[in-house]
């Protein structure tokens, strides 16, 4: 559903650059290119804001997901790249804190590390929800306001009897090829002639005692906008309004729309009228304005006239009404081609397969299947392959507390634990949800390093040193202790030192979580200083840049 | 009470009864073609919409054409407006429009004697 949310969110950043251009592009085409054309035009953006069709190279796209993985460096600290700080020991830090969620914090592989970015993505998290509650409550209301309209114009009618005017409702029925009987009703309080009904259609007149070339014209108005559909196309613009509520630009676009099939209408209207007609026509406008009641509803009807401000747009448009070429036909295919093509261009987002949380790991190997999330439908974007064909990943699963190690030649050797079976991988339900396969930068193998695994099989990180016989680092010493490792993993204390039998005998803590801990993270690695914490728990590992002898930075050279 | 019809209604109303109160669409469309006025089809279609919504005829489809039935015989028809005519401007009092009748000489002596023959028959059958 989240996923669902950042679509909708790129989906309306892409509209909106198309509506921005459509608007700037009006001056130049609007008295060009036909009235129908600028109304059917906007299909292309609402195509773009329903749709999630994209390339995986366009802009939105990579936008959204330098996003995606911006968080993730923000958020995750489960062994993955990080900028500078080794990952395993802040962790136990806090842990030491609260020995409760001690197990707990090893066993999840994705924790927290800054608060302000917890915050953030807390906000996030809920941010579809508003989203959605907002989505459904317009819609709902539009509904509502609908019925409601419908069943009051309903009770309020009183039907035309008259059979001539039937009669002739029939016959401009046949004139704009309308084959579906139209009913005809009177009723005094809506504010101007109107057209309910999608399937069904009703013509309701504020009165039917006007002079007949009005009522033909009102008449044929309203059948136009039958026989176009245009109820199907508002309630389109509508769904699209409900999803897209937050974006000021959407509501932009409605409206011009609804302006757009008042004149749309006129055009087919006039453009079978010789110049009396259309003179009569305008006639009727502008006797029909104020001579009705005043109840209306944009979103339940098609009328005569939305609002009497664009009566003038459109009595200039009747004025000045000219038949378009075939060239204008031409030109304006042309303008819809090249819109298509910009929508497709911009993008939108495209979420990564099996993400189920909103700022997922973006590390997903889209190459691995071609199933794409439900509710986005996209192609999938592999954008975070950054290596050859000849790179030499480390492998993100392996057996729990595995530790392997690469020689120069990017071979490794398994010093503890071992590979997988495919029967294990097909089982291992982490390895459906995150991926198999890892081929980020920071998985490059590097010689003479050993990857370790977490007891989940989980990849938790490389150590420096080649060597096959482990050294583990102590977990407890005196507070405040500093120990050093050699190259040859020779261990020497510089300051504080190692607790007595007796103080490890009266620690509750050590008592509970254990003495020694042989784990894969807990390697010691060459040329390195480990400083101890106020409880005498490993606090950090420096290391020795390469060409010094007592320049010890918290990362790793190369890393 | 039967809603009002309008006289377009009432028209298609009085050929379906004579028909026996079945007609196919066709049939009326015949019929009303030699009333020598004009009718579009889709007015008829709408006008027999309205009279199946107030309930004075239902509708079967045979294959692909339609048959309309009239629910309400012409006589309950009569009857029903007859009353409704008389609540209204005679408060329900039937001497009233007689005395009208006789008034205005829509009522001629031949026509009251032929009545009062009627009313004594009712009477000695009842």
């Amino acid at each position: 559903m989240r996923s669902l949310f950042k679509s909708v969110f790129s989906l309306s950043v892409s509209g909106t650059l198309l509506i921005i251009l459509l608007f700037l592009l009006k001056p130049l085409f609007k008295d060009r290119i036909s009235k129908r054309w600028q109304y059917y035009i906007w299909l292309v953006v609402i195509v773009r804001l329903l749709v999630p069709f994209t390339l995986p190279e366009s802009p939105v796209n990579t936008l959204f997901q330098k996003a995606d993985r911006a968080s993730v460096q923000i958020t995750d600290v489960s062994g993955e790249k990080e900028t500078d700080e080794p990952h395993a020991l802040p962790e136990r830090e806090d842990a030491r804190e609260n020995h409760d969620s001690y197990e707990a914090k090893r066993e999840t592989s994705k924790d927290v590390s800054a608060p302000a970015s917890n915050n953030m993505a807390e906000l996030f998290r809920y941010l579809w929800l508003v989203w959605l509650a907002g989505a459904l409550l317009l819609l709902t209301r539009k509904i509502m306001a609908y019925r409601g309209f419908v069943h009051y114009i309903k009770t309020g009618c009183s039907e035309v009897s008259d059979l001539s005017l039937l009669n002739r409702l029939a016959q401009y029925g046949e004139d704009m090829g309308v084959k579906a009987p139209v009913e005809l009703y009177v009723n005094s309080s809506v504010s101007s002639p109107l057209l309910t009904g999608f399937f069904r259609p009703c013509i309701v007149l504020p009165t039917a005692d006007w002079p007949d070339s009005y009522l033909r014209y009102a008449i044929l108005h309203e059948l136009a906008h039958y026989r176009h559909r245009d109820m199907f196309y508002k309630w389109l613009v509508q769904v699209t309004l409900c999803l897209h509520w937050f974006n000021p630009f959407v509501h932009l676009m409605c409206r011009e729309i609804i302006r757009a099939c008042e004149l749309a209408c006129d055009e087919a209207i006039i453009s079978r009228l010789g110049a009396d007609g259309r003179k009569t026509y305008g006639d009727m406008l502008l006797n029909a304005v104020g001579s009705g009641g005043g109840y209306h509803n944009s979103a339940a009807s098609l009328t005569l006239y939305e609002n009497k401000k664009m009566i003038k747009e459109r009595l200039g448009a009747i004025m000045n009404f000219k038949k378009k070429s075939l060239w204008v036909t031409l030109g304006s295919l042309a303008l819809v081609v090249s819109l298509l093509a910009v929508s497709a261009a911009v993008g939108a987002y495209a979420a990564p397969a099996h993400s189920d949380e909103p700022f997922s790991e973006v590390n997903d190997d889209s190459t691995e299947d071609g199933q794409t999330e439900a509710g986005s439908g996209t192609v999938e974007a592999d954008t975070t392959d950054t290596g050859s064909e000849d790179a030499v990943y480390m492998p993100k699963w392996m057996q729990p507390n595995t530790v392997i190690l690469y020689d120069e030649n990017l071979e490794y050797t398994v010093l503890a634990g071992g590979e997988l079976s495919e029967e294990e991988i097909a089982v291992n339900e982490e390895i459906a949800r995150w991926g198999l396969e890892d081929h980020s930068e920071y998985m490059l193998a590097k010689p003479n390093t050993r990857a370790i695994y977490d007891n989940q099989g989980r990849f938790g990180g490389v150590k420096l040193g080649g060597g096959a016989e482990p050294v583990y680092m102590p977990q407890w010493m005196q507070p405040y202790t500093v120990i050093s490792y050699d190259e040859n993993l020779e261990c020497t204390i510089l300051e504080g030192g190692e607790l007595s039998e007796e103080e490890i005998a009266t620690r509750w803590d050590i008592a509970l979580i254990g003495f020694e801990n042989l784990e894969p993270d807990m390697l010691a690695e060459p040329n390195t200083k480990v400083t101890y914490d106020l409880h005498g728990v490993i606090q950090n590992v420096y290391y020795l840049m390469p060409g010094t002898t007592d320049d010890y930075r918290l990362a790793p050279p190369g890393f | 009470m039967i809603q009002q019809v309008s006289d377009a209604e009432l028209q298609l109303m009085k050929i379906i009864w004579s028909k026996g109160g079945r007609a196919l669409y066709a049939e009326i469309m015949e019929e009303l073609a030699a009333t020598g006025r004009m009718w579009q089809k889709n007015t008829i279609i709408t006008l027999l919409s309205r009279l199946i919504e107030k309930g004075l005829l239902k509708s079967n489809k045979i294959g692909r054409r339609n048959l309309y039935i009239a629910i309400v015989s012409e006589e309950d028809y009569r009857t029903d407006q007859a009353k409704s005519f008389v609540n209204k401007l005679y408060e329900g009092n039937v001497t009233g429009l007689v005395a009208t009748l006789v008034q205005s000489e829509m009522l001629t002596a031949k026509d009251y004697e032929e009545l009062k023959k009627y009313w004594e028959g009712r009477g000695e059958a009842g």
